[in-house]
């Protein structure tokens, strides 16, 4: 979609109201997009690493634009240039959030690696968020050639923990027929911004894609997961953690299309609130005709440590063919207060017994990532959320 | 076990109910819905005034409301040429054989005089928009248990009715909440006093008889303290070319202590659209169950709830839907829990066939406040071939830290295992997933009184006749 286009869509569409059904716990009142300003230049900011790795390959997107501190060898690692075909083949203009994105954007990156080319580390993309009530709209192409395989850590960061921003991100991955692609995207912005984020992967014949979703930050945000399984085979797992104190709002909302025989998708989402925190999952499975021998789960849970919490778990099922397995759960609970009870009968301290608790809640989720290091570094900062 | 002699594939060919009279009706507002219509039902009535301006109000607030979105295709019903109040006869009858033959013949033909004779306590018949008979057993009476068509309870009931009546559904609830208030006619009103129990059940059954007709009956029931009483409804209707509409509301109150279980067994034919509000309060250790069985109509939207407003109050809702080919089953259940230790279930198992589309839609939400509240959701859906549809859209909202939620689905088709099991042992393929299918609604069955059972597995039975297999 070109930009021309894009603006006039995100100018004729309103901002969405709690009667559209994907907004319905979201509540906009009181954003205000014009407010913050498409900034030219950022601001220095030391912003401490999150997950210490060897790197084949390393970029920061900021205000001021890209920066490729490492180039990986053989794969495409580049600002993304706003005439590629591809932009807007997943992530259109469909609305007000992704037009603004579709419009206005500034800076992205593209990550292609060719066909059977296998990485062994990480490449990772950190976007940084460093003018106050400046807006930073960014866009990732992630293009996974036939039978390539590598791992791509993306994050958002914010220069310091008060700054209120504007940040709108989109991200396109195609995993291509027989890949095997690891997505890591943390979320650790600024508890003051507003946050919003499309999501898309269409998978090809035989491809695999292992996505781990961290949402940690931001005032108010909502990240859309869609993953388009599209070619015979293909499979994908997401595991999203999440964790919301204090007055913060966090929405997910995911989706799992099967639109080919014989294909998996199984979504995990584990939540922690405290203090009157809210956060929104939504998951829809839906199974076309076509698609045969479907095998899709969704489950989404969430442990309440707070009365004034709110957790809304809006999950789906549509399903047009017969041959299926598909099943969802979702549960919504209160932290069992006879285990924190024993727990500091033994002599540990409240937040030391919460701190466990929760670390035991996420295990589950967080045991599906494959490299130590990332698994650990999120189950640090999931804790390191209770306070001491 | 009884041996099932039937096949699956023809679940949904075959309806028993779809014959109709040439009966004249003593009257009729026509087609269409203007402020007139509304005036003249009112004034056929001999209504109060109360009534007449909610009915106007209600009128007025239908106009405004546009046609929902969501659920189900709405857009093809056309409000104009629909019969919005049709009275078939002059008066209602206190035993069948004053109705007139061809409408006493509908009767027999459904088994209601019989039913009545055997299992119940009390029974209302409605044809088209009237209660046309009515009968409570003497000793019920003598209790001051009321058991009565709604005009009739709001001549003589007029203060309990006014005071209940829109209060658990207002008119803005919905826009079809709107067009019943503003055309209501028939339905059940139900009072049953401190500690009485009704161990019999009282049954209404609906009849829509002439071609686009709108039925919109209206019933209230109040159980006070202690008491129980288990209401059934059936509804059936001719199989007509053009669409009938049927548009109800159900208030409910259950006092504290109290237990109603309501059970419906809807079997309208597959032209009629289904668009029905159901909304109980279960006060201080209240029970509240629904027993909602869905297997005719074109289109089913409901959602029967339950507010759980008092301490201790539970809600129980049984969901069955049976979607067949051109049918659409738009049905689940919600439950409110507004006060502390609360407590919930949702069982909702759906079937769909020959290109049919049953789905749950459900919403569980928890106050802030309702401390302790439990709620468990289940909800199973067999998709029986390749061209069917199944949808599960449930809604957890929880305010309250201090209380447990939990949803599960699955969807599958008949497992090939168990077919084959079941084959192995000399069944033949249509009685081995005839067999499967009773076995997955078995939950709900057994909840039915004996005699619905029957009645409920005879519906599904002659969805399934056919000589296939």
């Amino acid at each position: 979609m070109k930009r021309a286009a894009a603006l006039e869509r995100y100018r004729e569409l309103p901002l969405p109201t709690t009667s559209e059904e994907s907004w319905r716990f979201t509540d906009l009142t009181g954003f205000d997009p014009d407010a913050y300003e498409l900034a030219e230049t950022a601001r220095p900011a030391e912003i401490a690493p999150l997950i210490e790795l060897e790197l084949a390959g390393s970029a920061r997107i900021d205000e001021g634009g890209v920066e490729i501190v490492k180039a990986p060898e053989g794969v495409v690692f580049a600002p993304l240039d706003e005439k590629d075909e591809r932009i807007g083949a997943l992530v259109a203009a469909e609305d007000k959030i992704a037009a603004a994105n579709a419009a206005f954007w500034r800076h992205g990156l593209l990550v292609e690696v060719p066909a059977g080319v296998e990485l062994a580390q990480p490449l990772h993309v950190r976007i940084e968020s460093t003018v106050a009530n400046g807006s930073l709209p960014t866009r990732l192409l992630v293009v996974a050639g036939e039978n390539s395989r590598f791992t791509l850590i993306e994050e958002h960061v914010s220069a310091s923990e008060d700054l209120d921003a504007l940040t709108n991100c989109t991200v396109e991955v195609h995993v291509g027929a027989g890949a095997k692609l690891e997505l890591v995207s943390v979320q650790r912005l600024s508890r003051r911004g507003w946050h919003f984020a499309h999501q898309r992967a269409r998978l090809e014949r035989d491809s695999e894609l292992d996505w781990v979703c961290a949402g940690l930050g931001s005032k108010k945000s909502k990240t859309w997961i869609s993953n388009d399984l599209a070619g015979v085979g293909a499979t994908s797992r997401v595991t999203g953690v999440y964790f919301a104190d204090d007055s913060q709002h966090l929405d997910f909302d995911t989706f799992q299309e099967h639109a080919a025989p014989h294909t998996t998708s199984d979504f995990l989402f584990r939540g922690v609130l405290r203090d009157q925190a809210t956060t929104v999952w939504r998951g829809m499975i839906r199974v076309e005709e076509e698609a045969r021998g479907t095998d899709a789960y969704q489950e989404n849970r969430n442990l309440l440590f707070s009365r004034q919490a709110h957790a809304n778990s809006i999950p789906g099922l549509e399903i047009l063919t017969n041959d299926v397995r598909c099943s969802h759960g979702a549960t919504v609970g209160q932290v069992d207060r006879e285990q924190l009870f024993y727990l500091m009968s033994r002599g540990l301290s409240e937040s030391e017994a919460e701190r466990l608790i929760v670390s035991g809640f996420f295990a589950e989720a967080l045991d599906r990532i494959e490299r130590e290091p990332i698994r650990e570094a999120l189950a640090r900062a999931l804790e390191a959320r209770i306070p001491q | 076990m009884a041996k099932p002699e039937t096949d699956v594939s023809q679940i949904g060919r075959e309806y028993k109910y779809g014959f109709h009279t040439t009966d004249k009706p003593t009257f009729s507002t026509g087609r269409g819905l203007t402020r007139e219509v509304v005036e003249t039902i009112s004034a056929q009535k001999g209504e109060p005034e109360w009534m007449l301006e909610r009915r106007l109000q209600a009128y007025e607030h239908f106009l405004t409301r546009p046609v929902p979105t969501w659920g189900g295709d709405l857009s093809q019903i056309d409000f104009d040429s629909i019969f919005y109040y049709v009275k078939p006869i002059e008066n209602q009858a206190g035993s069948w054989e004053e109705l007139p033959p061809d409408i006493k013949q509908t009767w027999d033909r459904l088994g209601i005089p019989e039913a009545e004779k055997k299992y119940l306590a009390g029974v209302g018949a409605q044809y088209e928009s009237e209660v046309v008979y009515h009968k409570l057993k003497e000793e019920l009476t003598n209790q001051g248990v009321v058991f009565l068509d709604m005009d009739s309870a709001l001549r003589e009931h007029e203060e309990i009715v006014r005071e209940h009546f829109g209060t658990i559904i207002p008119f803005r609830d919905n826009k079809f909440a709107a067009l019943n208030t503003a055309v209501w006619s028939g339905g059940s009103f139900i009072y049953v006093p401190p500690g009485v129990r009704v161990e019999m059940p009282l049954q209404a059954y609906f009849r829509i008889n002439a071609e686009n007709m709108g039925q919109f009956e209206r019933t209230l029931i109040v159980i006070d303290e202690n008491a129980f009483a288990h209401y059934v409804e059936g509804c059936t209707a001719p199989i007509y070319s053009s669409d009938s509409l049927h548009a109800a509301v159900v208030e409910i109150i259950v006092k504290p202590g109290g237990r109603c279980r309501y059970t419906t067994i809807q079997n309208w034919s597959t032209n009629v659209y289904n668009l029905v509000t159901k909304r109980a309060i279960a006060q201080k250790n209240a029970t509240m169950e629904w027993v909602d069985g869905n297997l005719g109509s074109k289109l089913t939207m409901k959602y029967p709830a339950i507010w759980l407003t008092g301490e201790g109050a539970h809600g129980e809702v049984l969901s069955i839907a049976f979607a067949g080919p051109g049918q659409h089953q738009d049905t689940g259940a919600k439950c409110v829990h507004l006060a502390p230790h609360t407590t919930s279930v949702i069982t909702a198992k759906s079937i769909s066939r020959g290109g049919g589309r049953a789905g749950y839609r459900g919403l569980v939400n928890v106050a802030s406040g309702a401390r302790g509240a439990k709620s468990k959701v289940v909800c199973d859906a067999l998709i029986l071939d390749e061209e069917s549809r199944s949808d599960t859209y449930p809604t957890i909202r929880v305010n309250e830290s201090d209380s447990d939620v939990g949803h599960e689905a699955t969807v599958s088709k008949i497992g090939e295992e168990q077919l084959f099991y079941l084959m192995s042992r000399g069944l033949s393929e249509s009685e081995a997933s005839s067999m499967i299918v009773s076995g997955f609604v078995e939950p709900i069955t057994k909840e039915l009184p004996l005699e619905y059972a029957v009645e409920m597995n005879r519906l599904i039975q002659l969805q399934m006749e056919g000589s296939v297999g």
